[in-house]
């Protein structure tokens, strides 16, 4: 047993002299060395466990619970008398709720089983969702990846998007019938989020699938059989420009919003109220999700699951409108329209509570001159901006009686021609100056003066009027005008509960344009809605409120039988401003409403609504206005009855008819009143 | 005679390390523990007992080797360096071309050689083979260069390099940077104990320092990032450097491994959740993460006895080479020391926050084969010096020379 090693030391020994081994110095050096490297290790291991053991422990604990939600069902949407203008139609649907980490081989293989018992739609199943599908399957991906070339070096991921490109351009990848069924399942369970449901197939699941799935659940883990709801309109679809629309489970959140929802607790694929009622309601019809809270282990299995609330159908709306009047006065708005003709752009009528602000109905129509055609459009009474003419002389003589250059006792003036730098304004009856008469200020109204409104207008600027003079008036006259407009709501929002209303449309207010100033007294000049109208009608009728139209009349919850349950929260007027005149001022503003319709003026404007019972009060108005450079006439009505103590407002404008119609805004008055005392409210009811 | 007889055994025992032995054996146990609650915790396809009792099989496989080693004298040893590093070459070349596609798609390393659901890594009993030539070479120049000077020391570090040259590039083509680290830390410290002169040390740990840090505010800074990328590292060996970094950043991509397991080991506390008691979910902590299941399950105190096991195995690694005062045998378990101790530190480091990830090991415990036989073929170098010791106990000289 001859070291072979000492011979060799032994030599060198011997020729190399002694030389002390540098190896014990060394040895003990790397031995230091360990020693600092596992210290170290001890040190972090300290910091870790010691220092902060207790916030990873609260760490650890906090995301062990997590909250696995379930759909509801959306609330429904009913008129004034209880009738269903929005239900949920109930579909037999298969549902996903991906559990936690699960494997995409394993959701593979459920969709593979799933597949056998449920037939897909497989239309807008994509390429790439084919072949993440087959490629799920391992010994596919091991195939596919043998056949590439260039692969060396590359990741786990690189490797997988090549042989997905190496597919995408191989033009026999084809999958089978079964196969593609399948394909589509499994996108749409990879689509979903842990603890999340989405629906496989969300209609027209049929007997035979429920049954055969129902008797493999056990099988597919996460796959239920339940129900899903899409919305229906079981009178027509007539409303649907108020109500709006949803986004469906396939479309999902609507994208501008997509972050703002998330955050409020949606799921990428619920619905959501996209427009108008739908969306301006969207909390109180969203209803509140079910809750299970979920614990889940370290190792991923849920170890407990407890319910922590039940969810809760959203609330149903019940409008102020009343369907059937509704459905009445649209078709009333659409004859009106159809006869009109021309360049007409459409007609919009607005029928409301002018004590409530509910808005009984609201119907309008929009015309393309070119082509003729019509649509109906509701919320044209909201977004449609429209020069209205004379019926906003309501409200110019009671902003001159507030601003006191008229009182109830003494507001005689004399109608005639007003020529200001060589141009002329008129009233109707007197454009040459010879039928010349004194008017007060229901008289004024009564016979739609031009000329009384426009001297109130230079009165309330303190411009002293001498005829042909230039107007130097100040262009307050602007400023004054419309405040006192805005106090009854012409040219500012309604306040209505419906997205998208339109504020008006102001023309301009620099000194060049100063005479219209004097249109504007007699709305000439600015622009308002057909809402805005009614408000402003509904302000004078009321005695001087100005409310906030509302179709929303109240939430309520669902009975346990379905049907409409208990008034949750109804909607109180919302008073907007009051507005500061004497009662002797709002008689006198009445009055001559009143005698628009009953006075005894030759000249009075509103004579053939003299018929209509329960008596009404009203302004008419006609403004000239240009389509396309042509000559038209917009044709307008605010109106209340009964006048002696109102009901009902009725506002209506029908823009750019030809320049000879006259007493259409009437004509289609009268049939509205006809149709509201007939459908929504019964005359007995009220004392005339 | 029955005298004669209990004396021959008594001699035996004491060549054998039992030191070592208790240091492996408790390490075995903790390992086995581990892998019992990864295990019975992870939803993986293996059952809790084939893990168990494959792991065992190994490690009876492993002490077969141990016992065969141990028959190897130092000539042997020496005699047989050579051939074993050729065929560690051979099998690293070789599972270039026979590597496991599937473990290939799993980890993007080219390592495994796969016969059935029996896989096999070369490059883990490549490290002994390496240590054996390391040793025998540097060995053969200290003797051939008795004095040392810087000229010698350089030539001395140039054959070193040769030698590792084909097994980085092999290692390099694999795809393997973990192990290839490895190989340089059992360089570095074969290096240093070979008696290279200060001259060169102190400035190569300067450098080495330097080029460290330089690379690490390249990685920090985009443009260093082009840099890099032009050399050849790769986005996902960024991406772990970005990880170790800022752990709690990116917990969903990247950073979850890292962050579930530094959750799983700081929620562990100082005592421990307790044995089998498991919130955190660690993947793959079979293996390389095994250190979260020791730091989740017994905390602090748990921790640091495991890391005493490794400082007391080291401890006793340095008695043998001190008592049998051979300097081949030296440089043999400097090598062992080496793989061992980077190992232990890269693993747990990795593991707490401390170094990158890299796909290495926790030596005795972690699940895996190939990389016990490896590490367990280390002992057996160990222990066959002991063993081997007392032959020629009267020829040997009094020091190291």
């Amino acid at each position: 047993m001859k070291n072979f090693y000492n011979r060799v030391s032994n030599r060198n020994q011997r020729s190399g002299g002694p030389q002390r081994s540098q190896i014990p110095f060394r040895l003990n050096f790397l031995f230091i060395i360990v020693a600092l490297l596992f210290a170290a290790l001890i040190g972090q291991l300290a910091y870790l466990q010691v220092m902060y053991g207790s916030k990873f422990k609260a760490e650890v604990n906090s995301t062990d619970t997590t909250i696995e939600t379930t759909n509801v069902q959306r609330g429904m949407v009913y008129d004034s008398t209880g009738k269903v203008l929005v239900g949920n139609k109930a579909h037999q649907a298969i549902s996903y709720t991906k559990g936690v980490n699960v494997l995409s081989t394993s959701m593979y293989d459920i969709a593979n089983k799933l597949g056998n018992y449920l037939t897909v739609s497989t239309s807008s199943l994509t390429p790439r969702q084919s072949i993440d599908y087959y490629l799920t399957d391992q010994k596919r991906l091991k195939a596919v990846e043998s056949k590439l070339s260039g692969t060396k070096g590359l990741s786990t991921t690189a490797l997988y998007n090549k042989a997905l490109s190496y597919l995408e351009d191989d033009s026999s990848f084809k999958l089978t019938k079964t196969q593609k069924n399948a394909a589509a399942i499994f996108a749409k369970m990879s689509g979903a989020y842990a603890l999340s449901t989405t629906y496989i197939k969300d209609s027209g699941v049929s007997s035979q699938e429920i049954a055969e799935i129902g008797e493999h659940l056990s099988e597919m883990p996460g796959v239920q059989v339940g129900t899903s709801w899409s919305r229906n309109y079981p009178n027509g679809k007539s409303m649907n420009s108020i109500i709006g629309t949803v986004s469906s489970e396939k479309t999902g959140l609507p994208s501008d919003k997509v972050n703002e929802l998330l955050a409020q607790g949606y799921s990428r694929n619920d619905s959501v109220g996209q427009s108008y009622l739908e969306q301006e309601y969207e909390s109180v019809l969203r209803g509140t999700k079910a809750e299970k809270q979920v614990e889940v282990a370290g190792n991923n299995t849920v170890t407990k699951e407890v319910k922590k609330y039940g969810g809760q159908k959203g609330d149903n709306l019940q409008l102020t409108i009343n369907s059937k009047f509704q459905s009445q006065l649209q078709s009333l708005v659409k004859s009106a329209e159809a006869g009109a003709g021309g360049n007409s752009t459409g007609t919009y009528a607005v029928v409301m509570n002018p004590n409530t602000g509910g808005v009984i109905g609201m119907a309008g129509v929009d015309r393309n001159p070119s082509t003729g055609k019509t649509t109906d459009n509701a919320l044209g009474t909201i977004n449609s901006d429209i020069v209205m003419g004379s019926v906003v002389k309501g409200a110019m003589v009671s902003g001159a009686l507030m601003k006191g250059v008229i009182t109830p006792t003494n507001s005689t003036l004399t109608d005639m021609p007003i020529t200001v730098g060589g141009v002329k304004k008129s009233s109707w009856f007197n454009h040459g100056g010879g039928s010349n008469i004194a008017v007060n200020a229901a008289g004024a109204l009564e016979v739609s003066s031009n000329s009384y409104m426009m001297q109130l207008a230079m009165k309330e600027a303190g411009f002293n009027y001498s005829s042909g003079a230039a107007l130097t008036m100040s262009t307050k006259a602007f400023d004054i005008e419309r405040g006192y407009f805005k106090q009854f709501g012409l040219g500012v929002k309604t306040g209505i509960d419906l997205p998208g209303e339109s504020a008006g449309l102001e023309g301009s207010s620099s000194f060049a344009h100063i005479g219209n100033a004097l249109d504007l007294s007699f709305g000439n000049y600015d622009a308002y809605t057909v809402m805005q109208v009614a408000q402003y009608m509904s302000t004078i009728a009321n005695g001087g409120t100005r409310i906030a139209p509302h179709v929303v009349q109240s939430i309520r919850g669902t009975t346990s039988n379905g049907q409409l349950g208990a008034v949750k929260s109804t909607v109180e007027p919302k008073v907007l401003n009051t507005i500061d005149m004497t009662t002797a001022q709002k008689n006198l503003v009445k009055e001559g409403l009143y005698d628009v319709v009953h006075g005894s003026n030759t000249y009075k404007t509103g004579g053939a609504m003299s018929s209509i019972t329960p008596k009404i009060s009203a302004k008419t108005g006609t403004a000239q206005t240009y389509y396309k450079g042509n000559e038209t006439v917009t044709l307008s009505l605010a109106s209340f009855a009964p006048s002696t103590h109102p009901q009902v407002v009725v506002a209506l404008a029908m823009p750019n008819l030809g320049v000879n119609a006259e007493s259409n805004n009437m004509t289609l008055a009268k049939k509205i009143y006809a149709a509201y005392w007939k459908t929504v409210q019964s005359t007995s009811t009220i004392n005339q | 005679m029955a005298k004669n007889a209990t004396e021959q055994r008594t001699e035996t025992d004491s060549r054998i390390d039992w030191g070592i032995i208790f240091c492996v054996l408790m390490l075995a146990l903790i390992g086995l523990a581990s892998i019992y609650v990864a295990a019975t915790h992870d939803s993986s396809a293996t059952s809790i007992t084939s893990a168990v009792v494959s792991q065992l099989v190994w490690y009876v496989i492993g002490t077969v080797a141990i016992i065969i080693i141990m028959q190897f004298d130092s000539e042997q040893l020496w005699k047989v360096a050579p051939v074993l590093y050729g065929l560690g070459i051979f099998l690293l070349a070789a599972v270039l071309i026979f590597y496991s596609r599937a473990y290939y798609i799993n980890t993007g390393a080219r390592s495994w050689f796969a016969i059935g659901s029996l896989t096999f890594q070369p490059s883990e009993v490549m490290k002994p083979a390496f240590i054996l030539m390391l040793a025998r070479v540097v060995t053969e120049h200290n003797n051939q260069n008795p004095l040392h000077t810087v000229r010698t020391d350089w030539v001395l570090i140039g054959k070193l390099i040769l030698w590792t040259l084909p097994v980085a590039v092999l290692l390099k083509l694999q795809n393997d940077f973990g192990t290839m680290l490895v190989f340089f830390a059992i360089v570095g410290g074969v290096l240093l104990v070979s008696g290279i002169t200060w001259k060169i040390i102190a400035p190569a740990f300067a450098i080495v320092g330097g080029v460290g840090g330089t690379a690490l505010a390249l990685v920090t800074t985009d443009a260093g990032r082009k840099i890099l990328e032009k050399i050849g590292f790769q986005a996902y060996q960024f991406s772990r450097v970005d990880t170790w970094l800022h752990p709690s950043q990116d917990t969903s991509n990247n950073g979850y491994q890292l962050w579930q397991s530094m959750k799983a080991i700081g929620s562990g506390g100082i005592f421990g959740t307790g044995f089998n008691v498991s919130h955190v979910y660690v993947p793959v902590r079979e293996s390389d993460m095994i250190f979260s299941v020791i730091g989740e399950n017994f905390g602090f105190i748990g921790g640091c006895i495991l890391i005493f096991l490794y400082f007391l195995l080291i401890y006793q690694m340095v008695r043998v080479t001190f008592d049998t005062k051979n300097v081949f045998y030296a440089y043999i378990s400097t090598g062992v020391i080496m793989m061992i101790l980077f190992h232990v530190f890269e693993n747990i480091g990795m593991s707490i926050g401390l170094l990158p990830l890299t796909g290495i090991p926790l030596p005795f415990v972690s699940q895996g084969g190939s990389a016990l036989i490896g590490n367990l073929i280390g002992i057996g170098l160990i222990m066959s010096m002991r063993y081997h010791y007392k032959s020629y106990m009267f020829s040997r000289n009094d020091a190291f020379k």
